[in-house]
């Protein structure tokens, strides 16, 4: 027997009417999301969730501005700032694939 | 003593060399390089020649200028496909979304999404622009009829599949969906991960599910072909629906020399030209068939020597043709993701000289812009050997391979005399075949392809290096160079708009190189070899911009190792590397006189 174990999942921190596109563009990448309640702007949101996160991808979602955050990088150098909920879902979960982020 | 200024005027660069002479000693005091203005041999030149030699001179006065009678040298590329494939009355969709859902195949009559409550039967659901996955998801499920598969215009595939209380194969990011025809029947097939799909790419797979006769068989055949190593892909079967492979007439190229004229068909490949090129060598002329592509190409060529020269265009004569073969990418017309089909296509190289060099109004020009006297000095491929000669190792008999831009040249120098020689085809060529064969469609970026080594961003601080070295980097690289190919040049990675993988640009790139450089070496060299046997060279010296490239040298090398040959990278002066070697050569022949 194999105990059932929550997978490792990108950390969303954050709310509002984005945050079902963001979670969107991470399902149709395939990779799994939790979703917690925001801590402070954005970018601290997205790092700190980044942190947090066992795939070292974290999304802060603060109004109409989403930032997506690695662990690795510096807290003032995330990844992606936008307002494209499903852009931001999918930057995420690109990371985590090691998948070019912007389209050719 | 007397400050002599030698200038080499190339199709790419001008080079300068400045040196003291006196009582037959040299003394070289500096060099310099700039892009040649105007096309080589023509008083256009006059520019790049100033400015290069004041670079090298650094504000010394100089006596005398000599420049080389360069014989010019025209070289004119084309790119002709000779395969094009047509899908008309659109009956597939063979493209490759990221992220497809679900998996297996599903046949049924195709259906707008609209329209699906009124359907029956096993249908494929049509979903255009603007629908939510939610929403896409409730109606299938909901309907009455049994719905098989689905195609939509979003990127939305994974998210509906998730959805469906019975998941079906479905395909998205289909940008011309309005385009998929309704009321048809058709198939949606989708492959597992890490698989490609089994039944739409097989004849007879196409056949089952379409219950095709052994005729129609025939007909689809190519469609299937066409689909072959995709995840994903969608065929429509319409009434008059075909797909065909057509071959566009090129036209034939005609070579004439060695009191022979002998006809090819530029369709039939770089290699069967080359092969019927050499049964005529030297070659006296090209042409190409009038109102065909290749006719038109060759006549370009004529037009732009003729405005170089003065030559009228019945006059010029083209003197060398390298042909390769290549794959241009095409967007497939019928196609309704915008699918890009590589077809075959022949690269053709041609080269013009004509007899009539107009150096001497670029030396007049010159000596009246620097106020002292110039001259023409010498013949280049000679000058060329000479400044090759000074590399420490090598001896007479020698011959150099300047690899440049528009041309490769090869010179011999024996105790009994010299040769030199043009063959058409350098780094502009290599540059082309690498923009069309990656569908760059970016001189710039096919340029730092060829220049640099690949690597491949593997995370925000580290890269792969093409030959599997790992570089950490201090600072984060930017998210546009994250998981992608870049080339590693002095400003840092940058990201090469392409989806294949590092191997495969290498290989692009590695191929392109070998194709015209490798070919051409060998191909110079006989020419000017004694007998045309690579066996009696010795040492050959490689010179020009080219023979800097981090691995052209090798390449080469490798091509001339089996004959015996010393080959390895000029070093003019023993401080100079490849650059220079005829600029070096003119001051040199100029003291010996």
């Amino acid at each position: 027997m194999v105990a059932s174990v929550e997978p490792p999942a990108i950390v969303i921190r954050g709310a509002g009417p984005l945050l079902r596109e963001v979670c969107a563009g991470a399902e149709e990448e395939g990779v799994p999301v939790t979703v917690e309640p925001g801590t402070g702007d954005a970018t601290t949101s997205a790092h700190r969730a980044a942190l947090a996160s066992a795939l070292e991808v974290g999304i802060g979602i603060e109004g109409d501005e989403i930032v997506v955050h690695h662990a690795s990088l510096p807290r003032d150098h995330p990844a992606e700032v936008t307002g494209d909920g499903r852009h931001a879902g999918r930057t995420a979960a690109r990371i985590v694939k090691i998948l070019p982020l912007t389209d050719l | 003593m007397t400050l002599v200024v030698g200038v080499d005027i190339g199709n790419s660069t001008t080079e300068a060399c400045v040196a003291s002479v006196g009582e037959g000693r040299v003394e070289y005091l500096g060099t310099a390089l700039t892009r040649t203005t105007g096309v080589k041999g023509t008083p256009d030149n006059t520019q790049g020649a100033v400015a290069a030699v004041r670079r090298a001179l650094d504000g010394r006065t100089p006596d005398l200028v000599l420049l080389n009678e360069a014989t010019p040298v025209i070289s004119g590329l084309a790119m002709e496909t000779i395969s094009e494939t047509i899908i008309t009355e659109s009956t597939m969709i063979g493209h490759n979304p990221a992220t497809p859902g679900g998996e297996g195949t599903g046949v049924g009559t195709t259906v707008a999404i609209e329209a699906l409550a009124s359907a029956s039967g096993p249908c494929i659901v049509v979903v255009p622009a603007g629908w939510d996955f939610d929403d896409v998801a409730h109606e299938i499920d909901s309907s009455s009829a049994q719905v098989v598969a689905a195609v939509l215009a979003h990127d939305d595939a994974v998210l509906v599949c998730n959805r469906l209380a019975t998941p079906i194969p479905v395909v998205d990011e289909v940008g011309a969906v309005e385009k998929v025809p309704l009321g048809m029947l058709a198939a949606v097939e989708v492959a597992p991960p890490g698989r490609t799909i089994r039944t739409l790419s097989d004849a007879y797979g196409l056949a089952s599910v379409f219950g095709l006769d052994p005729e129609q068989t025939r007909q689809v055949s190519p469609v299937a072909r066409a689909l072959t190593g995709n995840r994903s892909a969608v065929v429509v079967r319409t009434p008059s629906g075909d797909v065909t492979d057509r071959r566009i007439p090129v036209g034939t190229l005609t070579l004439t020399g060695a009191g022979k004229t002998q006809r090819v068909d530029v369709d039939a490949g770089a290699d069967e030209i080359m092969t019927v090129l050499s049964r005529v060598q030297p070659l006296d002329d090209a042409t190409g068939e009038p109102g065909t592509h290749v006719g038109g190409m060759l006549a370009q060529v004529r037009d732009t020597m003729t405005d170089v020269t003065g030559q009228p265009a019945n006059e010029i004569r083209i003197r060398d043709v390298l042909a390769v073969d290549t794959t241009v990418p095409h967007e497939v017309r019928g196609g309704l993701a915008g699918e890009i089909a590589p077809e075959r296509a022949v690269a053709l190289a041609a080269m013009v000289r004509t007899s009539r060099s107009r150096m001497q109004v670029v030396a007049d020009q010159v000596a009246a812009a620097l106020g002292c006297r110039a001259e023409i000095g010498g013949v280049e491929g000679e000058m060329a050997v000479r400044g090759a000669l000074t590399t420490p190792g090598t001896a007479v008999p020698i011959a150099v391979l300047d690899l440049g831009g528009g041309s490769t040249d090869a010179a011999l120098l024996t105790h009994e005399g010299s040769a030199a020689v043009h063959v058409a085809g350098a780094g502009e060529l290599v540059t082309k075949l690498i923009d069309s064969e990656l569908a760059l469609d970016d001189r710039e970026q096919a340029e730092a392809v060829k220049r640099h080594p690949l690597a491949k961003a593997e995370s925000f601080f580290h890269v792969r290096h093409e030959d599997g070295t790992v570089q950490f980097f201090r600072e984060p690289l930017p998210s546009h160079v994250f998981a992608r190919v870049v080339t590693m040049g002095p400003e840092g990675p940058a990201p090469v708009r392409t989806r294949h993988t590092v191997d495969h640009v290498r290989r692009v790139r590695r191929e392109a190189k070998r194709k015209v450089f490798a070919v051409n070496a060998v191909r110079a060299l006989r020419q000017v070899a004694p007998g045309g046997s690579l066996r009696l060279l010795e040492f050959v010296v490689l010179l020009g911009g080219s023979a800097l490239d981090f691995e052209i040298p090798e390449l080469i090398a490798d091509a001339l190792a089996p004959h015996g040959i010393v080959c390895g990278i000029g070093n003019v002066h023993g401080t100079e590397g490849p650059r220079n070697a005829v600029a070096s050569g003119l001051v040199d022949a100029w003291s010996r006189r």
